[in-house]
């Protein structure tokens, strides 16, 4: 039997002194292929030549010993060696240069250890017998991912000054100082508070900070979504009930008002309540008053109320879907949030911070940051999720990411520009058009192979658009008649109509 | 000018694929499976013979990577059975296995032999 060597190999193979020396200068790249079949040997020396300098080793010390040598862009090494085990090998690549792309050739693709050395963060690994045009595909990727790994990063995931109260206090934007600011201002005067953005700017992030600041910090805070319930649930969930107030109403339940006697209340979503809940809450507002649904006791409560908003709540009074005295006893303080693409300066130091903290919880210790052009695509994107979108898309960049640096190639194509997240938007748009509601699949496939981090509420808007279509289809626009049928309060279903551009025609339609 | 005949080009006509359609480099690899073939099983049946499992798993894959060059079927993916029953201590699975595939192997060293011979 004959043994693979470098220089048993055919064709006859550089020696250790031409080609691993250190030159500092490489015309060519160079990749290192480590394994014992010399068929694997010839086949990639052959088959690579046009676009590398080949060095081959037939056994795992010989492969370290040339490439402690060397400097070489990319390793293609073997699962199983003669000497030692190839993952082993790939600990001591790792140590020697952890930005080496390894892929791990193996005959056995579906291998335990194939997996586990994907884990590890090796680059790729490719199935025997090999094959010449994927092969050198890989290795291309592989070569390119290793040069734009070396170049220095603009953001680098170690941050060492992360602040401790989290995300909301990053940023140096004048608009943000206007926020800190009045934070400081507010937290200690017992008055309600009403903060407003668009979605994903941090509004829960600026109640807690509230009340962190105030004098009911050793109180509870609770936070209740008006939006994520039907009408009559929110005021059971606000206020609780007596036993027997309605069908399944089987005990009696303390709702979060007295529940968070001495505390503070986040109302998320305040937009999204019934005229029934509204008058309610504005009750304890004024006189921290309530009673229980179905009850007859009169129950006070010492609750700070904070809410939040996206609505144009100063509309829906116009338009009799809000109660003008709540909104006036609500809104006697207001934080405005800003969207993030007005506050575009930030976006570094956010990165950083989501960064860092990926980088813990993934445990990716070897990740350095983001090169300099990912960091300017982050930059220009004009991030319609704001700060919610882009923590998601960091985490996703940390958790995709095999190499130390992360690249463009790395980021969402949502992020990289209109052409490459075409198709998602082709998708999107005839999801939009289509009233069949049978193309959900396609758009959330579409979706993750675009690798959008918007997922949930894509999939959201494309059912909601589908049911509010068909409902009011069947009642043939009457706007009261289908808030009814879905259970929501007319001043939602109105948003949603304008939202989705829902035209209330004999036959209701999504216009294109 | 073709360095294989129509039969010989249909018989590996993946393996061909595979190396991209560079009949001259699957001859160059034809040779070293030649070559290292016979020496490789006999490797293994002595492996056998002193039921030493571990390096029978260890020839068994080095053998079926050698040979996958030129045939990802049986009797080549035959060979993985060969090694689980060695990985797991079963002589009686393994011993038997490569019996049953042992002709068809040999064939298909012949036939890749038969690449040289134009």
């Amino acid at each position: 039997m004959t043994t693979a060597t470098a220089d048993h190999a055919e064709p006859k193979v550089q020696t250790v002194d031409q080609a691993s020396q250190p030159t500092g200068y490489k015309t060519m790249p160079s990749v290192l292929v480590i394994d014992d079949d010399r068929l694997v040997l010839t086949l990639t020396q052959r088959a690579l030549a046009p676009i590398a300098d080949i060095e081959i080793a037939a056994t795992a010390e010989e492969g370290l010993t040339k490439l402690r040598r060397g400097d070489f862009d990319a390793v293609l090494l073997d699962i199983q060696l003669p000497d030692q085990n190839g993952l082993a090998v790939y600990c001591e690549i790792r140590e020697h240069d952890r930005r080496i792309p390894v892929i791990f050739m193996t005959i056995e693709a579906a291998s335990n250890t194939a997996i586990e050395a994907m884990q590890l963060g090796a680059f790729d690994y490719i199935a025997k017998p090999l094959a010449v045009d994927p092969l050198r595909d890989l290795l291309e990727k592989a070569i390119e991912q290793r040069k734009i790994s070396s170049v220095p990063v603009a953001i680098a995931a170690d941050d060492e000054t992360e602040p401790t109260s989290g995300e909301l206090f990053i940023g140096a934007a004048p608009s943000m100082l206007d926020v800190f600011k009045a934070i400081g201002k507010v937290a200690k005067q017992d008055v309600p508070i009403l903060v407003r953005g668009e979605s994903g700017t941090g509004k829960e992030l600026v109640a807690r900070a509230l009340y962190q600041y105030s004098h009911r910090e050793s109180e509870p805070f609770l936070a209740v979504n008006c939006a994520a319930l039907p009408d009559n649930l929110l005021e059971s969930e606000l206020f609780g009930h007596e036993k027997g107030s309605f069908t399944g109403a089987e005990s009696r339940r303390i709702g979060k008002f007295e529940q968070c006697n001495g505390g503070t209340l986040f109302l998320d979503e305040i937009g999204d309540m019934a005229p029934s809940v509204q008058a309610k809450v504005l009750r304890v507002l004024q006189e921290q008053r309530f009673e229980r649904v179905g009850g007859n006791k009169e129950l006070k409560t010492d609750v700070r109320i904070i809410a939040a908003t996206n609505r144009p709540l100063e509309q829906m009074v116009e338009d009799g879907d809000y109660r003008e005295d709540l909104l006036y006893r609500l809104n006697g303080v207001t934080i405005e949030l800003p969207p993030l693409r007005d506050r575009v300066s930030d976006v570094p130091a956010l990165v950083r911070f989501f960064l860092g903290q990926a980088k813990r919880e993934f445990n990716k210790p070897d990740l350095e940051g983001l090169s300099p052009e990912a960091v300017e695509r982050l930059t220009a994107y004009d991030w319609p999720g704001n700060v919610r979108q882009l923590r998601a898309v960091i985490r996703r960049c940390v958790l995709d990411s095999v190499m130390p640096v992360i690249t463009p190639d790395g980021l969402p194509r949502e992020v990289l520009g209109a052409t490459s997240s075409s198709e998602s938007a082709r998708l999107s748009a005839e999801a939009n058009l289509d009233s069949s509601g049978t193309r959900l699949p396609d758009l959330v496939r579409s979706l993750l192979q675009n690798r959008s981090t918007n997922v949930y509420s894509e999939a959201l808007e494309y059912m909601e658009k589908y049911v509010i279509t068909m409902v009011l289809k069947e009642t043939n626009g009457n706007q009261s008649q289908a808030a009814e049928i879905l259970g929501i309060t007319r001043g939602k279903l109105r948003d949603r109509i304008k939202s989705f551009d829902i035209v209330l025609s004999s036959d209701v339609t999504v216009p294109s | 000018m073709s360095l294989l005949n129509e039969q010989q080009r249909t018989r590996f006509d993946h393996a061909l694929e595979r190396v991209g359609g560079d009949e001259e480099m699957l001859i160059v690899l034809a040779r070293m499976a030649v070559e290292d073939a016979p020496p490789m099983m006999e490797k293994l049946e002595a492996e056998l013979a002193d039921r030493e499992l571990a390096a029978v798993a260890k020839t068994a894959h080095a053998f079926k990577g050698l040979m996958s060059t030129f045939e990802t079927n049986s009797p080549v993916e035959d060979l993985q059975s060969v090694i689980d029953a060695a990985r797991e201590g079963d002589f009686k699975t393994a011993s038997a296995s490569y019996s049953d595939i042992k002709p068809s192997l040999k064939d298909l060293v012949q036939q890749v032999e038969q690449l040289l011979a134009e």
